[in-house]
């Protein structure tokens, strides 16, 4: 039965994935953590749950194709600050909303000469709404299917200090509106149940910006992330303590420029993603810090792409048997 | 951390829904709020080097390319070696080629693609080669200014799809295709043209056996056997960049001759040139002038229509290898003008200041072009 719905899984990865016209493309390799950062942890109806977490992208390696250059004068920096809320309305439908602030950073250390362009501002906003579609709490199994809108929250036509306009890869926002779908199974241990095995879906459909540069039309490419994991817990020093390990496939196909495909963009990678969880609270708060490493990466001509990714975060969460408002002021 | 009694809860659990709702969108109205200040807060630091706000240029068309101010790393001081060694380049690469006396030298647009600017020194021609690979122009300037000895750097800033140089000395801005400074100390000075050509690696190596060639021994790890633009040099529909005018008379990536003189532009095709039998006499601007080429050969360039002893020359095509043109004197003329055979060996017929290119570049900088 097991196999049946780790079958039907991978069915809905394939369908998400490609289904979908893969005509556009996507990228910036530089980009904002969006598809990889959704979905809030499973939990009981009612449940009120909160995310902040910080993640910063470092992009000091110039590769072409899978060639690695010897290069690093330029760097890329993405610093984001995401916010995570989620309610679980019942026990099939829950909602989430991700909101981000990022600063994107370009540093250029040339000629004995260091240039630096900043840009910053909040990023998009993503609705996602979902479904738990099979849960089974004799083989610990839940299946949740979502899907929901991004929006277009983040500046798109900031300026460098010169007032002149900057390109798509160093904007906050990415100026369209997308469609998100997404699903995650997870299944525990039988003979350790906090042992627990995941697998992730995200693709993200893009929609264009009409007002790239004042008169172009941009679309960032289409993007599949494919997140496998395992992750246990166990008790020390008196703390609840999380180990994980994450494998994540990461397919952004060419951005579009007036229909065109944008030379430079879009790419392969395999990360591998350990992950740390502290929860202090007994399983209701949690700190989690994450690093993403790139184990292989191809991209499309030659570009800056991901050196190492970090993630520090705090989840909290409020049964709605046990909090209220009023008295969490106090 | 504090939690609420049961009896507390209890009390508020249904007034509490439209709060929880309220604590769940609280990050997607920060963002809303914030998102509507963007333009106010709009954070930008650029510690490139600050020039001067005054453009000549419509500011609101300049536009950051992504790389970034040196992203794109200039040669300077670049090392040569002999054709035979040119192992990187095939028959039908382009080379940009500027000759001094006997010192005849090429630069690739394999390298260039990459580099952009190339800071030379040609038996003492200052020069800086400036290849901008979205307009497929290549210029020859003097790094000789008002204010001194410079090289140029490129910028990242792109206008009309055309490279803005910089130069070092001053950090002003340059319009390659607008042939002067358009930003900075030195806003307005015209460059200082030293006239370059350009054919195929083929034709080069059959017109130029004895010059050298850029090395691929830049400092720099690159593939120079690669093109890093997809398919834009083929695709007339890819623009990168917005041009204004787009001048839609000829296909956007044609490759042209176009020349510049007074603020004008003439432009001339290689068909053109094969309904002439390869030379077109013409005058632009009250100059008379001989364009002459070879679609085969991959080559146009344009000279004054007078040779150095002020006789008036009835040209024809020269395709023996390294002649491009024979008068009626029996000179034998190479493709910078220099006399090669012939009673006026060793002299040099004058050019106009021509470049070749797209057509999407004259279009844009020089509206109205008139077309051959």
């Amino acid at each position: 039965m097991g196999n049946y719905y780790l079958i039907m899984f991978m069915a809905s990865v394939f369908i998400l994935g490609f289904s979908t016209k893969v005509s556009s493309q996507s990228c910036c390799s530089g980009g904002v953590p969006v598809s990889n950062n959704l979905g809030l942890p499973a939990s009981v109806e009612k449940t009120f749950q909160f995310a902040i977490s910080y993640d910063l992208n470092l992009l000091n390696t110039l590769k072409e194709g899978s060639n690695w250059l010897d290069d690093n004068a330029r760097k890329r920096l993405t610093h984001s600050i995401l916010f995570q809320s989620g309610y679980v309305i019942n026990k099939k439908w829950s909602a989430e909303i991700f909101a981000s602030w990022i600063r994107q950073e370009r540093i250029i250390n040339q000629f004995n000469n260091t240039s630096q362009t900043v840009a910053q501002g909040p990023g998009d906003a993503v609705l996602l709404l979902k479904y738990k579609l099979l849960t089974n709490s004799v083989k610990n199994i839940n299946w949740l299917v979502g899907a929901g809108p991004k929006f277009p929250t983040g500046s798109s036509d900031k300026k460098d200090k010169n007032d002149i306009s900057l390109n798509a890869d160093l904007q906050p926002g990415s100026g369209s509106l997308d469609l998100i779908t997404w699903t995650q199974f997870s299944k525990n241990g039988k003979q350790r149940p906090s042992l627990t095995y995941s697998g992730t879906a995200a693709f993200s459909l893009k929609g264009k910006n009409n007002s790239y540069l004042g008169s172009q039309i941009y679309k960032f490419g289409n993007e599949l992330i494919l997140i496998g994991g395992v992750a246990d817990q166990y008790v020390a020093n008196k703390f609840l303590w999380g180990a994980s390990i994450q494998a994540m496939y990461r397919h952004a196909f060419q951005d579009e420029n007036d229909g065109e495909k944008t030379p430079g963009t879009g790419g392969r990678w395999i990360f591998f993603r350990p992950g740390l969880t502290i929860k202090p609270g007994g399983g209701i708060s949690a700190i989690n810090i994450s690093a993403s490493i790139p184990a292989y990466s191809w991209v499309k001509d030659t570009q800056l792409t991901p050196t190492v990714r970090y993630n520090v975060g705090l989840y909290y969460e409020i049964p709605r048997k046990k909090a209220s408002f009023k008295s969490f002021k106090q | 951390m504090r939690y609420p009694g049961k009896k507390h809860l209890s009390n508020h659990l249904n007034s509490n829904i439209m709060k929880q709702l309220h604590f769940l969108l609280l990050p997607f109205i920060i963002l809303v709020n914030d998102g509507c200040k963007k333009n106010t807060t709009a954070v930008s630091g650029d510690n490139s080097g600050s020039v001067s706000n005054e453009w000549s240029i419509p500011r609101d068309r300049v536009f950051d390319g992504g790389p970034g101010k040196d992203g794109i790393p200039a040669l300077t001081a670049p090392a040569f070696i002999n054709l035979l060694q040119a192992t990187y380049l095939s028959d039908n690469d382009l080379v940009v080629g500027y000759r001094k006396g006997n010192d005849i030298r090429a630069y690739s647009h394999n390298i260039l693609n990459w580099h952009e600017i190339v800071n030379d020194d040609v038996s003492g021609d200052k020069l800086a080669v400036i290849y901008c690979p979205l307009t497929g122009t290549a210029t020859g300037w003097s790094r000789m200014l008002p204010s001194g000895e410079t090289t140029f750097g490129v910028s990242g800033l792109l206008y009309n799809a055309n490279v803005i140089p910089f130069d070092r000395k001053t950090n002003s801005n340059w319009s390659q295709l607008l042939l002067k400074s358009v930003n900075g100390e030195l806003n307005g000075i015209d460059a200082g043209n030293l006239q370059v050509i350009e054919t195929t690696w083929k034709t080069w190596k059959e017109m130029f056996p004895g010059s050298k060639v850029l090395s691929t021994n830049t400092g720099f790890s690159r593939n120079y056997s690669s093109y890093p633009y997809g398919d834009y040099r083929i695709n007339h529909n890819s623009i990168l960049f917005g041009i204004v005018p787009d001048d839609n008379r000829l296909p956007r990536k044609e490759r042209v001759l176009g020349i510049i003189k007074d603020g004008k532009a003439k432009v001339y095709k290689f068909s053109s040139l094969a309904a002439n039998n390869g030379v077109i006499q013409d005058v632009f601007k009250g100059e008379s002038l001989v364009i002459a080429g070879n679609e085969q050969r991959n080559i146009m360039v344009a000279f004054e229509n007078k040779l150095p002893d002020n006789s008036i020359p009835i040209f024809s095509m020269d395709n023996t290898g390294v002649g491009l043109l024979k008068d009626q004197f029996g000179n034998i003329w190479d493709a910078f003008g220099v006399a090669v055979s012939g009673p006026l060996t060793g002299q040099k017929i004058k050019s106009p200041q021509f470049i070749m290119g797209y057509w999407m570049a004259f279009g844009s900088f020089y509206p109205n072009a008139v077309i051959f």
